[in-house]
């Protein structure tokens, strides 16, 4: 029996290395879309991970040598993360993603109530969307350096962006060596999942990412004065990584039972208690609203409040050629008892994404952070401490399944495109020089751009403190043919009216008929067109 | 733009979003316990950290408004914590405090 079963181990360990080659090349043919084979590949990718299982049981921790030849792949992976995220910049002057006009205007509203922060004046839909963090962090930056809300959203986002490799790598390094830090940094350099995350301008997500890296450093160093800073900084840019972590410390302070962790939550939580009393409501509305849509979620199975971004099935897709090793690095740790907060990380992530509880498809871009540092895990312990493998056998493995990460990354860099064109941003800006006290009325589509860059009050359906209507009412407006109704709509509002319309959406749900008449105006008329409605008294 | 305000931008930004992490991160790390990396990502890390945290305190309990003048004080402010820190450490103050704090703060169920 026993020989039976080292003859297996054997046929395992053997058949492991070329597995993983054939997985990669089919991994890179697809990305190339040049073979798509009818198979799973998540399966194939679990049976990879079970054959490393003889490799990382005999596997030790690397230190992995001389940090100063490290220093230029953690370099070329932090330019390469950088380039990716100005090319897009560089082929458009309009920025990407659906939140830049929310961004510009919350950047411009605190900037025009300097020296003052608003928060007592501030929409609902502000304080619920945007911690007070960035836009602090933006004031001090604007008093002091000068900078305006756009060098912000196009030097600021893709350096944040990119300066991510550091904590990645650190937090790698830390717990596992700093070869298996630099394959993070290079993964994450790479990922599409995290340029995803920049092409919808998901800015908060960004330091939110940071500070959790942060965080995590501070945590397994046992420094616990900078994870609390860290832990507190969560909480004012980015709160759902801040639960993310929360829940974390949970499992994790049971497991191993440091005093500091409870001094450090109580240091975070003094830092945050300002930025918490001033914001009570939404904070306690947000939460109410976290636990109704996870119980409503598990009980009906109904998907609600996912978050715009792809599902976890895209997300096997395009993260599949690191996948595999993801699941190695979790074998390993799984293994080898390393009880880490990365560990109880992944399986809280995994959870909230798999079974759907709350906002889970933005919760992919923090799992795919940990499934990088996992599968750098896998491919340290699973291929390059394997014995007998010659080096250059491991660094073509290495290289490969770089470039198949790469590839569906550099495909979208060239793909990406803003929301809105060039022409439809003009006629945006066009809007700033007419009068000062106008509103526009834009569809919830356009309705971002106009108010970031139109320097107006925006009125869209169920969008914005301008709306005055109920949900009828807009479909009704959208129905009408007739100018009466329409101005009927338009005439609670004493100032004059632009209404804007780009021609994004699908259907033209606006119906033009009810403009073509003396009381609208056309003012624009080329990629986008603006009519002037002014109330008759 | 002018010559000027690249020049405003690039230092304003150093001031605060590296100086006031830099400092602290001696709080945290002692002068040759990381490298110079990991000195210069924490850097960044602590003052887009602290900098709003500290500024909106100022102004919540204070209600010091964000000029100039008190945003420049501000981070001075948090760099010179760090920077007495540090002395105050060399001078073995806080070693004594510590130890004072943590002998009434018992959490005998709990590692350090």
């Amino acid at each position: 029996m026993r020989e039976k079963i080292q003859k297996i181990s054997k046929i395992i360990n053997l058949s492991y290395l070329p597995l993983v080659i054939i997985f990669i090349l089919l991994a890179l043919l697809e990305a190339l879309n040049v073979i798509s084979l009818s198979i799973d590949y998540r399966i194939f990718a679990i049976v990879v991970a079970l054959f490393a299982i003889p490799t990382i049981m005999v596997s030790q921790r690397h230190e992995g040598g001389d940090f100063k030849k490290a220093m230029p792949i953690l370099f070329a992976a932090f330019l390469f993360a950088f380039i990716v995220r100005v090319i897009p910049y560089v082929q458009h002057p309009v920025p990407l993603g659906y939140d830049p006009g929310f961004y510009k205007y919350t950047f411009d509203l605190y900037a025009n109530s300097l020296p003052q922060i608003p928060e007592a004046g501030l929409a609902s839909w502000i304080k619920e969307m945007y911690p007070q963090g960035l836009f602090v962090l933006f004031d001090t930056v604007h008093v002091t350096a000068g900078a305006d809300s756009l060098h912000f959203m196009y030097y600021l986002f893709p350096l944040i962006g990119a300066f991510l490799v550091f904590p990645i790598f650190l937090v790698t390094r830390n717990l596992f060596g700093q070869r298996a830090g630099l394959m993070a940094a290079v993964l994450y350099a790479v990922s599409f999942t995290q340029f995803d995350m920049f092409a919808w301008f998901y800015f908060k997500n960004a330091f939110g990412l940071m500070f959790l890296l942060f965080a995590i450093y501070g945590l397994e160093k046992r420094k616990y004065g900078l994870m609390a800073v860290m832990f507190a900084a969560l909480g004012i840019f980015h709160q759902p990584e801040f639960l993310l972590f929360a829940l974390v410390l949970i499992p994790y302070f049971l497991m191993h039972r440091r005093r500091g962790i409870i001094y450090a939550c109580l240091g975070a939580a003094l830092m945050l208690l300002p930025f918490l009393i001033s914001r009570w409501d939404e904070t306690w509305s947000t939460l109410t609203g976290v636990a109704s849509t996870a119980v409503t979620n598990i009980e009906t199975g109904a998907g609600m409040g996912s978050g715009t971004f792809f599902g976890f099935t895209t997300y096997t897709a395009v993260a599949l050629a690191y996948i595999p090793f993801a699941l190695i690095g979790l074998f390993y740790l799984i293994l080898k008892r390393n009880w880490n907060s990365l560990f109880f990380y992944f399986v809280i992530n995994l959870v909230i994404v798999v079974f759907e509880l709350f906002f889970f498809k933005r919760f992919i871009i923090p799992l795919d952070i940990v499934v990088i540092i996992l599968a750098a895990v896998g491919i340290e312990y699973g291929i390059m401490q394997r014995v007998r493998v010659p080096k250059a056998v491991t660094a073509l493995v290495v290289i490969l399944l770089v470039v198949a990460g790469a590839i569906p990354t550099i495909n979208s860099v060239k793909d990406t495109k803003p929301l809105i064109t060039e022409g439809q941003f003009k006629a945006v800006e066009w809007l700033q020089a007419v009068e000062g006290d106008a509103y526009v009325l834009a569809l919830s589509h356009d309705a971002p751009w106009v108010l970031g860059w139109s320097g107006h009050r925006v009125i869209a359906p169920g969008l914005f403190q301008w709306d005055y209507h109920t949900k009828d009412e807009w479909f009704a407006f959208f129905a009408a043919n007739d100018s009466q109704s329409a101005r009927d709509f338009l005439d609670v509002y004493d100032s004059p009216v632009y209404i804007y319309y780009a021609n994004n959406a699908d259907n033209c749900y606006l119906g033009f008929e009810k403009f073509a008449n003396e009381y609208f105006q056309v003012v624009y008329n080329d990629e986008a067109i603006i009519y002037r409605y002014e109330r008759g008294d | 733009m002018d010559a000027l305000d690249v020049v405003r931008i690039i230092f304003g930004s150093i001031f605060v979003l590296f100086v006031p992490g830099f400092a602290w991160s001696y709080v945290f790390f002692n002068r040759g316990k990381i490298d110079l990396v990991e000195r210069v990502a924490l850097s960044f890390g602590l003052s887009i950290a602290l900098v709003p945290l500290v500024v909106f305190w100022f102004n919540w309990v204070f209600h010091v408004k964000m000029s100039l003048l008190n945003t420049i004080l501000i981070v001075l402010a948090i760099t010179g914590v760090a920077l007495f820190w540090l002395y105050a450490r060399k001078r073995q103050w806080t070693v004594h405090l510590a130890e004072k704090l943590s002998s009434r703060m018992k959490f005998s169920k709990f590692r350090k």
